[in-house]
């Protein structure tokens, strides 16, 4: 069993994977080049008021919610 | 007994307990079916409560309504073209934030929503506490707590359902999106508006939201509407990515700037902010902290700047005394003294007042305090027609009405600024006061604090009911919904505040050497032409418009001088005072003026009390008028204003007038 | 939930600096009715109903805090701060009011002020927030804005 849902409604450090991004090209692109790509593995480490601490393949980055709620991320139950 | 039918959509995020409360609600009334066209399934369940027929439609679980999934589009479709009475949203209330996501959405869609708290129990197990009330007054939606699975809460939930369905059109908080994407929402507003099946069919703010972050299935929506190509160039210029993230991250703004109020553990830190919100904007202590720091700002305002005002009062007339004394040429020495120092010292003369009171209103501003002062004062707003950012405007015309209206620019709906600008002059200023002061204490002896308070009150009143009247008329709408915006708290700083009220007070000093001078010297000429006449005099031209104007005033009581005195006070209206003394005859010694007056048979109590609230009413100064010219951009609306405010003054001294003289009030 | 010490110190402040606020909030209101009470002038208590509405206003943020405190919520502090913060910016208001009448008196000689002393405005809203004051520097390092969040 699994679940399709945004990355922003993840619980912190559960891992899941990236299975879409819904977004315009431009910032398809820029989520793409900072690795937000089909298939790698994302974890939120802290959420924080108005931004969120994720790390994808090994990288740790800030994501504005904003953004957050435009990456599906699929989880296992 | 006939019963109404009502439809409600169920809405909400994926897990909250939706079905549960389906079935809670309808029973065992239920249909399965799909939804046109596509594979997803769709319920509908029917329950009686009391005199209704609810349909129940369970809307596919969603995250939020955009459209990349069937499930999004299937329910926004839903709620937008088969307008159901009510949408009742479940939230989890183990997991607020990212439930009012899709309330922000909501809202949006300009649907009445009642939001169904569902799990409420578990929450509080967890030791979260949401307030229900908080979260009712900030998204202004009604919020019931429910236990699906054990059916607690559903009766309840029927009740507010009922109530919403029947209830007229609602007023709601909404997203700001910032400057720069508000200006485009508004550009796309007035393109779709043009469009009539698009603007009846969608809701107007929401079409443009999605537009702009570039919804490929509304620009399908749109296309080969008359508008289409409008919208394409308009988008065109616009970098679309850009506004999507950071619309987006808005919405996630204001839900962040919301929670901490409605539910204290929900965050796991609360920020400095968030706890003196937690005092501001109380229930019970928001709204008299709110008039505590205005009267504290007015209190200020008018104390400190007394010193200044009576220097400045003290060096202009030490002025115009030395050019009298000094100027031979008799007509050029009364033009310096009477006309121009006498008639720009009096406008100077509020220098320190306007300056101080921005000052102040910098700081509050800066402070973050003013945001909160106007989701205080909204509900209060709305209900006469105006939003509570026009509170701001309307409060500091009791000062002067110049930098009144020039507040009103941070209200970005036209309408609710012009409505704005239209009603803040009949707030009585205080360059009115003095008028009231003398003929009031003049005549109305030991009443003379009520005679005058009750004329403040009447500016209220005037300026209420014309906010209702142009609501219903000339500018039909609803006030725009107040955006959700509180900044964080800082510490304003001194420069800051002082650079703020420069800026402010300078466009004043510029009026006053500019437009005012101009009428001075304007309304000089007519009092001293044709030659050798005595300043003001009846033989004067405005003695001789004066007496045009007569028989325009007569059915008020008012004689040519009150006429005359009138339309000195165009420049600014504390001169009424003093034009009455000249043209009594006594000068401008306030207790003299007094004295004589009540020798004067021409003014009595009744047509004295006529006079305080045409005063009050009538025609804005030239300054206020020069202002009211510059922020509406337009002469029509500055004539209008002016017309307007006469008229209203005309006729309100009138029936003061005739239903005084009818009730034997008169001499 | 358990009271902490420290929240209980701020609770017994915030009682005391609550109802002598409120109370000369009150007396200022009835003395602003006209009603005479004995201790107006010793305490120089003004007739004055909207500045006694602010002292009430005052003292109802504090005892509001008291009542979320005594509830255990420990966020009740807030009322606390945001009291202390609102009697000294008033006391503020009304020492520069005091100072605009010493000019009118003293270097502008105006005929209204002729006589007045310094004294003619001391009022409650000034010398309570003696209490406030001394709570300020005291909690001081915890009210800063700069901290962004407050931990008790």
């Amino acid at each position: 069993m699994f679940e399709v849902l945004p990355l922003i409604m993840m619980p912190e450090g559960v891992e899941g994977k990236v299975v879409e991004i819904r977004a315009g090209k431009g910032l398809l692109r820029r989520l793409t080049e900072m690795g937000f790509t089909e298939n790698s593995v994302v974890k939120i480490l802290s959420t924080n008021r108005g931004s969120l601490i994720v790390t994808i393949n090994n990288c740790k980055y800030a994501l504005g919610k904003g953004m957050a709620m435009k990456i599906m991320v699929k989880r296992d139950l | 007994m006939v019963t109404k039918k009502i439809t409600v959509a169920l809405a909400g995020n994926p897990n909250v307990g939706k079905t549960t409360i389906f079935n809670a609600i309808t029973g065992a009334r239920q249909h399965v079916g799909n939804w046109p066209g596509v594979t997803v399934e769709k319920k509908i369940g029917i329950r009686n409560y009391k005199d209704f027929e609810i349909e129940v439609v369970d809307l596919p679980g969603t995250y939020s309504l955009t459209a990349y999934s069937i499930d999004e589009i299937v329910a926004r479709d839903y709620i937008i073209e088969e307008r159901p009475d009510v949408v009742v949203q479940i939230v989890d209330a183990t997991n607020l934030e990212r439930n009012l996501y899709l309330t922000t959405q909501m809202m949006e869609l300009g649907s009445k929503v009642v939001i169904a708290l569902n799990m409420s129990d578990l929450a509080e197990q967890k030791g979260d506490i949401i307030f229900k009330e908080k979260m009712e007054e900030f998204l202004e939606i009604p919020v019931v707590k429910t236990v699906g699975s054990k059916s607690i809460g559903i009766d309840r939930l029927l009740d507010e359902i009922i109530k919403e369905a029947v209830k007229g059109p609602h007023h709601e908080h909404e997203i700001g999106y910032g400057n720069k994407a508000e200006k485009k929402i508004n550009e796309l507003e007035n393109i779709i508006n043009n469009d009539n099946v698009l603007s009846k069919k969608y809701p107007l703010r929401w079409l443009s939201v999605k537009l702009l972050e570039g919804d490929e299935n509304i620009l399908q929506k749109i296309e080969g509407s008359s508008i289409a190509g409008q919208v394409k160039k308009l988008l065109e210029t616009a970098d679309l990515e850009d506004y999507e993230a950071v619309m987006a991250d808005k919405r996630y703004d204001s839900i962040n700037a919301m929670l901490p109020q409605m539910c204290l553990r929900c965050v796991k830190k609360l920020t400095v902010s968030d706890m003196i919100d937690r005092v501001f904007t109380n229930k019970y202590l928001g709204l008299p902290i709110f008039l505590a720091f205005m009267w504290g700002a007015f209190e200020l305002t008018f104390t400190m700047a007394t010193p200044f005002m009576d220097l400045i009062d003290i060096v202009f007339g030490w002025v115009a005394g030395f050019v009298a004394e000094k100027i031979e040429i008799q007509w050029l020495a009364s033009l310096i003294a009477d006309g121009i120092i006498g008639g720009v010292g009096s406008v100077l003369i509020f220098v320190p007042n306007i300056f101080i009171l921005f000052f102040l209103l910098s700081i509050l501003e800066g402070s973050g305090y003013l945001a909160r002062a106007a989701f205080i004062m909204d509900k209060l707003m709305y209900s006469i027609g105006l939003q509570g950012k026009s509170f701001i405007p309307m409060l500091m015309g009791f000062g002067c009405s110049v930098p009144a209206i020039m507040a009103t620019r941070t209200i970005e709906d036209e309408k609710d600024r012009l409505i704005t600008i239209l009603v803040t002059p009949f707030m009585s200023c205080g360059a009115r006061l003095p008028v009231y002061v003398l003929l009031a204490g003049t005549f109305f002896g030991k009443d003379a604090g009520s005679v005058i308070f009750a004329i403040y009150v009447l500016g209220i009143l005037a300026a209420i009911i014309s906010a209702k009247l142009f609501r219903n008329t000339i500018l039909k709408g609803d006030p725009a919904p107040f955006i959700m915006e509180l900044p964080p708290y800082r510490i304003p700083t001194l420069k800051a505040s002082a650079i703020h009220m420069w800026d402010k007070g300078s466009m004043y000093l510029k009026k006053a050497g500019t437009i005012i001078l101009f009428g001075v010297i304007f309304v000089w000429l007519l009092a001293s032409l044709p030659w050798g006449v005595e300043y003001g005099s009846k033989d004067s031209f405005v003695g001789v418009i004066g007496h045009i104007l007569e028989p325009l005033v007569a059915p008020l009581g008012f004689d040519w001088q009150i006429a005359v005195a009138l339309i000195f006070g165009f420049i600014a209206k504390e001169i009424v005072v003093g034009s009455l003394g000249v043209l009594y005859g006594v000068g401008e010694d306030e207790e003299a003026l007094s004295t004589s007056l009540i020798d004067e048979p021409s003014i009595y109590a009744l047509n004295a009390l006529g006079l305080m609230v045409f005063t009050l009413l009538y025609m804005p100064c030239v300054a206020t008028i020069g202002v009211i010219r510059k922020e509406s951009g337009s002469w029509k609306w500055t004539v209008f204003a002016i017309v307007y405010s006469t008229v209203f003054a005309w006729i309100m001294a009138f029936t003061i007038f005739q239903a005084g003289t009818y009730l034997g009030y008169g001499i | 939930m358990k009271t902490s010490k420290s929240n209980k110190n701020k609770m017994l402040f915030a009682l005391l600096a609550g109802i002598l606020y409120a109370i000369s909030g009150l007396i200022q209101i009835v003395a602003g009715f006209g009603l005479e009470i004995g201790l107006t002038d010793a305490l120089f208590i003004p007739a004055d109903i909207f500045g006694g509405f602010i002292l009430l206003v005052i003292g109802s943020v504090f005892l509001f805090g008291v009542k979320e405190l005594n509830e255990g919520l420990n966020e009740g502090v807030a009322y606390v701060y945001v009291g202390i913060i609102l009697a000294l910016i008033f006391a503020g208001i009304y020492v520069l009011v005091i100072g605009a009448n010493a000019l009118e008196a003293y270097v502008i000689l105006s005929d209204d002020f002729e006589g007045w002393t310094p004294l003619d405005d001391m009022k409650p809203g000034i010398y309570i927030a003696i209490i406030p004051l001394i709570a300020y520097f005291s909690w001081k390092s915890k009210m800063s804005l700069a901290r962004g969040y407050l931990d008790e």
